[in-house]
């Protein structure tokens, strides 16, 4: 415990201000694949930075896969909306929380280390209520239904 | 709706704006008419009740009572409760019973939606734990694709097969990116030289930046506690440093998808007393994504 904190506290000390509100990091894009930001898309591609805030938006042949700076793997199927809502991530202090929303489509997730140390500190809103993540690995899918 | 209903509606929401509370026991089964308590506030008082009134109006008027049955009669239940606790002045339950209204107009407002979560193995084969908390309660999920329904009509939950997993989500998982993987690399006494065996790591860790699509390296040095801390905070650096001048060399990783933190003799591996020669505090830690 004690050496992994060391790891973590390590980058926490070194994030500088113009980083602030990056919170990770495109890794896959395929089709169309966008990082919505400030109202505008953005087309998605492999070494992209996430911001708080961003809204990972895929279409009919799009999906996309993000890594979160404390490891946290998210991926986007196609006919995706994901947003990346809030993302505190300050060990060792204790200050952690992710919360993503997804109103559409298709999503992976695989913790990071978030979830590790803080129970319930990892929030994934859904239409039917917040799914709270003690790990490790889910997918969540949003159905319109007639 | 009947339109014998819906005219006695319509005549609630005109009694209503124009300021009169209808009779109770009126025939009509729908909503209560707006409240016209004395304490009237602009968010949950009687004059509230007037526009919520006329919304839940505009959606019986648009289907909702067909297309929606079970939130139609919540939200219908909810108004009626949210009315009768203001005329009797009850404002805790009247803030409830507002609360659930608006979240039961929320349902017939927005599309029907379907949520699916499914818990899955990750890739060491651990299963965790996750928990939906919606409005019926909560649901635990902590067996290997134990799976949570919810809609508007309730929650089940069921096993979902691994066909069923494949077919819906594979284009999700398959774009997950590739997990982190992590190095400790150990270093000979007072040096920045890898230590005998370390040579082998070093190679799995060139491999595995290789093997990536933009890569980025977190790389943290340490010490043991022989020494004064004056020289082994800069030796801790060394090492992180001669580690990341090492990975651009061998690997063309990008100076900028390199962090690099130090950590002198504070964040042992292994806890020793001061002044102690530990090997496995020697070392540099290496986080790869």
């Amino acid at each position: 415990m004690g050496r992994i904190w060391a790891l973590v506290a390590a980058f926490s000390l070194l994030g500088a201000p113009a980083l602030a509100d990056t919170v990770g990091m495109v890794k896959t894009a395929t089709g169309a694949a966008a990082v919505v930001r400030g109202g505008a898309d953005i087309a998605a591609e492999p070494g992209m930075a996430v911001e708080r805030g961003d809204v990972l938006k895929t279409g009919a042949d799009g999906a996309m896969g993000v890594t979160l700076n404390d490891g946290t793997l998210l991926s986007a199927g196609p006919n995706t909306r994901l947003s990346v809502d809030a993302f505190a991530y300050a060990p060792p202090d204790g200050e952690h929380s992710m919360v993503t929303t997804i109103t559409r489509g298709t999503i992976g997730y695989l913790s990071g280390q978030i979830a590790q140390f803080s129970a319930d500190a990892v929030q994934v809103n859904t239409p039917a209520g917040t799914v709270a993540v003690r790990g490790t690995h889910m997918v969540i899918a949003v159905e319109t239904v007639r | 709706m009947t339109r014998a209903a819906g005219a006695g509606l319509a005549l609630a929401a005109l009694l209503a704006l124009a300021g009169c509370a209808a009779a109770d026991g009126d025939a009509d089964p729908g909503p209560a008419a707006p409240a016209a308590a004395a304490t009237d506030r602009a968010e949950d008082g009687p004059a509230a009740t007037v526009s919520a009134l006329a919304r839940l109006l505009a959606a019986y008027e648009a289907g909702a009572r067909t297309r929606r049955p079970a939130a139609a009669a919540r939200a219908q239940a909810r108004y009626d409760c949210w009315v009768v606790a203001l005329r009797r002045g009850d404002d805790a339950r009247a803030a409830e019973c507002r609360t659930a209204f608006a979240e039961a107009m929320q349902a017939i407002e927005t599309q029907r939606l379907r949520t699916r979560v499914v818990l899955l193995a990750d890739p060491d084969g651990k299963v965790g734990t996750a928990e939906l908390r919606g409005r019926g309660g909560a649901y635990t999920l902590d067996r290997e694709r134990a799976e949570v329904l919810a809609d508007d009509d309730g929650v089940r939950t069921d096993t979902a097969s691994a066909d069923a997993v494949q077919r819906r989500f594979a284009r999700a998982l398959d774009a997950l990116p590739q997990p982190p993987e992590r190095y400790t690399l150990l270093f000979q006494l007072d040096s920045t030289r890898l230590a005998p065996g370390a040579r082998a790591t070093f190679d799995a860790l060139v491999r595995d930046v290789r093997d990536r699509s933009f890569p980025e390296a977190f790389i943290a040095g340490h010490t043991d506690t022989l020494g004064p801390e004056t020289i082994n905070e800069p030796l801790s650096r060394d090492r992180a440093e001669s580690i990341a001048e090492r990975l651009v060399r061998e690997t063309g990783l990008e100076r900028a998808a390199i962090r690099i933190a130090y950590f002198g003799e504070r964040a042992p591996a292994f806890a020793t007393p001061d002044e102690t020669s530990e090997a496995r505090n020697r070392r540099v830690e290496i986080s790869v994504r």
